[in-house]
């Protein structure tokens, strides 16, 4: 017998509703406000780095004197570590995974596929609130006697061992990433089953949007892969903790050796799915946004959906690329260089379907579409500025310097943010029942490009000449003295960024509280969550609908009803 | 385009989402295994110098333990599933599982009174550290055994789905385990 959620009656106090809720729309909206908050903590870290590298020894604008007393406002060396290892950490465990996955996951699965609610609504309260304490770890980090976790968001012994960094800043580091992982697992969980499950009747895997491919892939990365690194944060925890001997090596180890490249192998056997896990739900809702705003079925539906399942399974293989600097025998990293270039061919067969889903569409240049165009401009890049990190002779030279940082901030900061604000402004009117306004979001749209492709392409072109990440001042070496305009450049153009992120803010806000109110179906699409009220009534669906065609209908010339598009849940019209 | 429906019951999304959990689990527990092969292979010789094998007695009863509480539950599931409620199966199964505890505590005593502390080198962080994590996971089991308590009960409600459900989770232990007594402790 086929089970579906029964109607449960609205919940009524201020708890039931907004804080522990069962209710997956609920869950994704506290998941964006989570997110959003650690956004912006991120991205003033961000700041205080670009500011210290533009201007090193001058005191942080603001906030400095307030944060840095002892030094008159100037950002100090160990702080500088502190800085840049948290905004790595924040941005991608604490900001984009909670926004794209846990918000845009879980409000926008249950009502794509025409279900009333996860498969298991208990589970997905949890998952917020473990996440939650995960979160109040890290910031709980920031106040212990040395300080949070300062050896980079990577956590390389020995950096990250006692010998590099003394006190519990870096202990709790691990414990917070620990019960992360264990939240995003339990989402994990959800999502897979949800998505195998409680797919409207009639919806095959291949009507399914291309929004929930993305985030069903991820889930089931996630499901493989964060156990992995918990093992590895686990053993550096006993290594601290305990005196075990996992990462240690040489004299620190009286008997038997630990080794410290072990840790970097667990690190990137999850760390390079990871980098999937972020990008695939942006991947996905941009595959959608261009067919939905080109009024054109997607090109080659099937074949995206494939290619990403096919890097899916690509991206377990390839980690090596990252440690090709870590004296790994030549036979090993000849074999994850080719195993890295084979991710090219389904990564350019579903860029080749964007492009062939605009060719010749009737483009509505909305938000959504204008951030998904951005996208796709942005991971191009970001794609192919892989390959020179990705080929080892071009790497040994590359390695750890700007170029690496610009590269995935272009993949994964650039893209997914992106994503994820294309995915804010489309949903946004199912979500709170209103607008948010055009002009702003085309204001923030291009203030965001801007300042991102300055940031971004200034800090490739500052690694290719040889400047190196991590540095507190690098302007102490000579050769690097040159950089200081470019730094600027940079820094200048964070700021811009940051600037109009601010617009994003008060649009957002604005809107949600007096925005104009939503249709039903705004943007005149035809998936699932569009054939319900805006806002989403909390039961969902009054029925389950039946599916009858798939998610991309557009344009066809024989539709006589007025529209140029199709509800899934309407009898296919032939072409 | 197609009209089927979709006829997953609650069982089979449980055992879905069951799987999943337990792929997880293996994942964490295989990339312990990976760093065990990685030290193994690596040193000359094992146990390493001014270490000996550790006896197998203390290992070899916590693998009964293990095996027979999983049988044990195996008979509790297959009675509940004939409606014959049994208690003595699954008292008898949480009794094995202290069993267990108690031995990999007698476990760890002896490996500290021998001088294989946690902190003297690669060996003994394994032995010690992976235990732990497991023991870790039996506790979890034990409280995950505790949740089907009120199947005992004489009541209405069917608590199959949650009893088969926990009995694939603790039988991956006792996998698990034995996966550790052959890799760890026998060779
Ligand atoms: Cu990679």
């Amino acid at each position: 017998m086929t089970y579906v959620h029964p109607i449960h009656d609205a919940p009524k106090t201020f708890l039931s509703k907004y804080i522990i809720s069962f209710d997956h729309k609920v869950i994704g909206k506290q998941f964006l406000w989570y997110g959003i908050f650690f956004l912006g903590i991120g991205g003033m870290m961000a700041l205080m780095i670009r500011w210290t590298l533009a201007y090193p020894g001058e005191a942080f604008p603001v906030l400095g004197n307030l944060l840095f007393p002892h030094t008159n406002g100037v950002v100090p060396p160990d702080t500088y570590a502190m800085l840049f290892t948290l905004h790595g950490t924040i941005m991608i465990f604490y900001a984009i995974t909670p926004i794209l996955i846990g918000a845009f996951g879980n409000y926008c699965i249950p009502l794509m596929i025409g279900a009333r609610d996860m498969a298991f609504p208990m589970l997905n309260m949890l998952s917020f609130w473990i996440n939650f304490v995960a979160g109040g770890l890290l910031l709980a980090s920031l106040f212990t006697p040395y300080g949070g976790a300062a050896g980079g968001w990577t956590s390389y012994p020995t950096l990250s061992t006692l010998i590099g960094s003394p006190g519990v800043g870096q202990t709790l580091w691990c414990l917070s990433i620990f019960v992360l992982g264990a939240s995003s697992t339990m989402g994990a969980i959800n999502y897979v089953t949800t998505v195998i499950s409680f797919r409207a009747p009639g919806m095959g895997y291949f009507d399914m949007p291309l929004t929930v491919w993305g985030l069903w892939l991820t889930a089931i990365l996630n499901a493989i892969f964060l156990p992995v690194l918990g093992a590895g944060c686990m053993l550096l925890v006993f290594d601290r903790v305990f005196g075990t001997h996992f990462f240690l090596a040489g004299a620190a180890a009286t008997q038997g050796t630990g080794d410290p490249v072990l840790f970097q192998h667990v690190f990137w056997i999850f760390g390079h799915p990871e980098v999937y896990i972020l990008i695939l739900p942006a991947w996905g809702m941009v595959s959608d946004f261009l067919s939905f705003f080109s009024r054109k079925p997607a090109f080659g539906a099937k074949s995206t959906a494939l290619a990403m399942t096919t890097i899916t399974i690509l991206s377990t293989v390839v980690y090596g690329h990252h440690m090709f600097t870590t004296q790994m025998s030549p036979l090993l990293t000849q074999t994850f260089m080719t195993l890295t270039m084979t991710i090219s061919i389904p990564s350019a067969i579903f860029f080749a379907n964007w492009l062939g889903t605009i060719w010749r569409g009737s483009i509505r240049f909305d938000s959504p579409m204008l951030f998904s165009l951005g996208v796709v401009f942005v991971f191009g890049l970001g794609g192919l500025t892989g390959l020179y990190l990705g080929t080892v002779s071009t790497d040994l030279y590359l390695h750890d310097t700007y170029f690496v940082v610009g590269h995935f901030h272009y993949t994964m900061a650039a893209s997914v943010l992106l994503g994820g604000f294309a995915a804010t402004y489309f949903w946004f009117p199912k979500m709170f029942g209103r607008l948010m306004n055009e002009t702003l979001a085309k204001i923030h749209f291009w203030g965001t490009m801007v300042g991102l492709n300055g940031i971004f392409f200034g800090m490739m072109v500052l690694g290719y000449a040889g400047m190196h990440r991590r540095l507190y001042n690098p302007f102490v070496y000579e050769f690097m003295q040159k950089m200081i305009p470019l730094n600027t450049f940079v820094t200048i153009s964070a700021l811009v960024m940051g600037v109009f992120q601010l617009v994003f803010v008060y649009n957002f806000i604005h809107s949600m509280l007096k925005g104009e109110k939503a249709s039903d179906n705004p943007w005149e699409v035809g998936t699932l969550e569009w054939t319900i009220p805006s806002p989403a009534p909390h039961y969902n669906f009054k029925e389950i609908p039946v599916v009858k065609c798939g998610p991309h209908e557009f344009g066809n010339p024989n539709l006589n009803n007025g529209r140029d598009f199709q509800y899934q849940t309407e009898e296919l019209v032939k072409a | 385009m197609k009209e089927a429906t979709l006829g997953y019951t609650d069982r089979d999304r449980a055992s879905l989402a069951m799987t999943v959990a337990l792929v997880s689990f293996a994942m964490l527990f295989a990339s312990l295994f990976l760093t065990y092969a990685v030290y193994r292979v690596r040193s000359a010789m094992w146990p390493p110098m001014g270490f000996d094998k550790i006896p197998l007695t203390l290992p070899s009863i916590s693998s009964a333990f293990i095996l027979l509480s999983s049988f044990s539950f195996i008979r509790f599931q297959r009675r509940y599933e004939k409606k014959a409620t049994n208690k003595t199966y699954y008292y008898l199964t949480l009794i094995l599982a202290l069993g267990f505890l108690f031995t990999q505590n007698q476990l760890w005593n002896y490996l500290n009174e021998t001088g294989v502390f946690v902190e003297s080198g690669t060996f003994a962080s394994i032995l010690h550290s992976f235990t732990w994590i497991h023991a870790g996971h039996v506790v979890l089991g034990m409280l995950a055994l505790i949740f089907c308590l009120p199947a005992l009960r004489k009541n209405k409600k069917d608590y199959s789905i949650r009893i088969s459900n926990v009995g694939k989770f603790w039988h991956f232990l006792g996998i698990i385990w034995i996966f550790m007594y052959i890799g760890i402790f026998l060779f």
